[in-house]
């Protein structure tokens, strides 16, 4: 075995971030300043940067680093990891754009902060492009340590605490099983590596054991019902920014990884044990509806939006049925879900973070609490209306796409009654997307009435225009986005 | 490790560590319990690793031993801190304590 | 990471294993290795037992309120045995942890460097190392820097300071203390 040093050029967007959240904690100890405006500022420049990297690489052949073939590279660089990068990436950028005037207000204004949404993203990063199990794990836990810290983050606030505990608790018990699934994997097939599990046959208990306890790590991590249990709670106490960030990335990083472990290990020939895939079609059904049902009865918006992101997991699990039952547009319909998602549920909880109070507290989140903002702040009104639109998955917004190509590939895979109960969920979640909507608008104003603005600044604005600007985007002009989700999957061999 | 110990015995160990681990997390109350508790889970799987680089005679198991104790020992601090915060709060880590938030 | 599957599955010994010279079959002669432990396990046992029972025919039954308390040394117990460590324990505790487990991820290289060094890859073995240290060393300037390492905090700036510029010397607090 020769060693050398390997081509770390195909890594350079991670690189790049790992340094920039480098230089940002050490800035912030040695040089720190009062305001952390500029942190922010580096962030998302980094972000960006990364991003367009990314996407500027897409189209290049495969990389493959630190091994010679699929079977022993951990690390594999191809358009589905670029594609995957550049989408945490954005929900990093929009995330840090949201958070500056949020945590001078909420009093967590350290800059150590972007560091650790930096260092969230480079766990995504590795997550997607991991190509053994081990190294999905390793990515797996830089993302989540990172985000327990950022959940706690507001650590005189007793909800943002309790999240964090019940967070940090359930997460590391799904890593539990999840390493374990690992380790029985490793017990069967003599190796973690998604190309030598492609290869095994059913049959070895073992190797049934173990999958079964790695699905079930997903389903944590994606909070799938029954698996769901500390998702509002923590949604709820994060501070609101890492809250939207937490929905849209780690759910996008972990179906990412789910999408690559379904098409490259687990085998969509059916070679191997599929007994699973009827299991994570019960997983879907009961996801869409517990998470819909539940959603309808909340008060608080942050909290509802909790279940809704519950409900869009199930959705998006119908997709990965599909991917497994071998339909090969499931896999690109996953990603421009993901897509329309992250900018639809960063923007809604941009325009939450906008309408945070100066104490805040859980009443500046009730539906009541957003009597006539539609009408005070017209803008604000149109964007969030957008948002609910686009969640509840009616054109013209990314949402209506995403939904239709995903239900579009379970008809395929002829999954008809998958993509019913999908229809269904989203026909229940027009109710309380819409209730939103009749509070901005069509609640009477109180007067003399509080100015709920206290977080008013240049960034958010930035942030939420930027959301609501891709989520118009995605709906009028969907095409680039589906080539790029194709080339993509078309890297993974299909 | 003798040699004679068939491989099957140290998966059962482990199974068995595991699910005394899985159950102490349902069972007991006190957040640090809590978190004992996942880390005999983690080390349970860590048991299965090393067993099977041996059995399998890859040395590569023994590296990803080493990497999940590295990555334990990150989220034990994170894991730690949080609950210092939780006790500066509540000047308390009952997990039954956790519940201004519900519904 | 990428080691080819070693063929038929069986029991197989890495050439680290070490054979006791005496015996030539592990295997049959694992029972009587077994037999030494048991019976020292017996004997411990058994000791345990004969102790207790005798103590228990021939001592002397005198009951009074010293003999009730809670053995401490000799020392009258002080307060419950059930209460809570300082939490400036686990701030070190913490700090702790991360580096000690965080160099075992050393000491594979330093298994392996005599190897690579004479395949010619000795650089890129320490420059890894070096990385990795590095990027410890900077947490460790971190958590110095933000004074962490002290056991009474010396706290410089915000509202704690303030409130106690206009008394005599810096304000100091324990790091654990409630802001």
């Amino acid at each position: 075995m020769s060693i050398s040093l390997p081509a770390l050029e195909p890594l350079l967007p991670g690189l790049l971030l790992v340094g920039v959240a480098i230089l940002l904690l050490m800035y912030e100890v040695f040089a720190g300043q009062a305001d952390r405006t500029y942190a922010a500022h580096l962030a998302v420049v980094g972000l960006g940067l990364s991003m367009f990297l990314s996407l500027k690489a897409v189209g290049t052949p495969r990389a493959l680093l630190f091994g010679t073939d699929l079977a022993n590279a951990p690390l594999i660089v191809d358009d589905f990891a670029r594609v995957a990068s550049a989408l945490v990436a954005a929900a990093g950028l929009v995330a840090a754009l949201l958070s500056p005037s949020y945590a001078k207000n909420a009093g967590h204004d350290h800059g150590e902060y972007y560091g650790l949404i930096l260092f969230a993203v480079v766990g995504m990063m590795i997550m997607s492009m991991a190509g053994d199990l081990m190294t999905f794990f390793l990515g797996l836990e830089t993302m989540s340590i990172a985000v327990y810290a950022l959940t706690g983050l507001r650590a005189h606030d007793p909800r943002s605490t309790e999240a964090a505990l019940k967070y940090f608790l359930m997460g590391a018990f799904a890593t539990g099983f999840l390493l374990f699934g690992i380790a029985l994997v490793y017990g069967a097939t003599a190796s973690v590596s998604l190309a030598t599990l492609a290869t095994f046959k059913a049959g070895s208990p073992l190797l049934t054991l173990g999958i079964a306890l790695i699905l079930i790590g997903f389903a944590f991590k994606v909070a799938a019902v029954p698996f769901h249990m500390w998702a509002p709670d923590v949604y709820e106490g994060a501070p609101t920014p890492v809250t939207g960030f937490m929905a849209v990335g780690v759910k996008a990083a972990a179906f990412i990884a789910l999408l690559r472990l379904v098409h490259s290990g687990l085998g969509v020939s059916a070679q191997t044990d599929s007994t699973w895939i009827p299991i994570l079609s019960a997983l879907a059904v009961l996801t869409i509806l517990v998470g819909n049902v539940l959603a309808l009865v909340q008060q608080n918006v942050k909290r509802m939006l909790a279940y809704s992101s519950v409900s869009h997991a199930g959705y998006l699990l119908i997709g990965v049925v599909a991917a497994a039952r071998g339909e090969a547009s499931a896999g690109s319909a996953i990603i421009f879900y993901l897509t329309s998602y992250t900018f639809m549920t960063l923007g809604a909880f941009g325009v939450l973070t906008f309408l945070e109070r100066k104490e805040g507290g859980p009443e500046s989140e009730r539906y009541g609490a957003f009597a006539g903002i539609g009408f005070r702040h017209p803008a604000l009104g149109m964007a969030m209306s957008l948002f609910m639109v686009a969640l509840a998955g009616m054109p013209p917004t990314g949402g209506f796409f995403g939904k239709l190509y995903l239900f579009t590939a379970a008809i395929r895979a002829e999954e008809t009654w998958l993509a019913l109960v999908g229809i269904a969920g989203s026909l229940i979640s027009v109710y309380y997307y819409l209730r939103v909507i009749v509070a901005f608008y069509m609640r009477e104003v109180p007067e003399p009435g509080p100015t709920p603005t206290a977080t008013r600044s240049a960034q958010l604005t930035l942030g939420v225009a930027l959301a609501a600007f891709f989520v118009l985007q995605l709906g009028l002009f969907p095409a680039p986005l589906l080539a790029l989700t194709k080339s993509a999957m078309l890297s993974l061999g299909l | 490790m003798s040699p004679a110990i068939p491989v099957e015995n140290y998966l059962y160990l482990a199974i068995v560590l595991f699910s005394i681990g899985a159950a102490g997390v349902l069972i007991r109350r006190n957040a640090i319990v809590v978190f004992m508790c996942i880390e005999l889970m983690l080390n349970a799987a860590n048991l299965v690793l090393i067993s099977f680089a041996r059995h399998h005679a890859d040395p590569a198991g023994h590296i990803y031993v080493l990497l999940v104790m590295a990555v334990a020992a990150a989220e034990v601090a994170v894991g730690l801190a949080i609950m210092i915060a939780m006790f500066r709060e509540r000047k308390s880590i009952h997990v039954d304590d956790l519940r201004d938030m519900h519904g | 990471m990428g080691f080819a599957h070693p063929g038929p599955q069986g029991p197989q010994r890495l050439p680290l294993t070490r054979v006791d010279p005496h015996t030539t079959d592990p295997v049959s002669t694992m029972p009587f290795d077994f037999a030494q432990v048991l019976i020292f396990m017996l004997v411990a046992i058994g000791f345990v037992l004969v102790a207790l029972t005798l103590s228990r025919l021939v001592a002397p039954r005198v009951l009074n309120a010293d003999k009730g308390e809670i053995y401490e040394c000799g020392e009258r117990p002080i307060g419950d045995a059930w209460f809570n460590f300082n939490p400036r324990f686990y701030i070190i505790a913490l700090v702790f942890v991360v580096f000690d487990v965080e160099v075992a991820l050393t000491f594979p290289i330093a298994v392996v460097f005599k190897a690579w060094k004479e395949q010619g890859a000795g650089l890129i073995a320490l420059a890894e190392l070096l990385v990795f240290l590095v990027i410890l060393a900077a947490g460790l300037a971190y958590v110095w820097k933000k004074r962490d390492l002290e056991w009474i905090k010396t706290v410089t700036g915000g509202p704690w300071a303030a409130a106690n510029q206009s008394q005599k010397g810096p304000a100091r607090r324990a790091a654990w203390e409630p802001r």
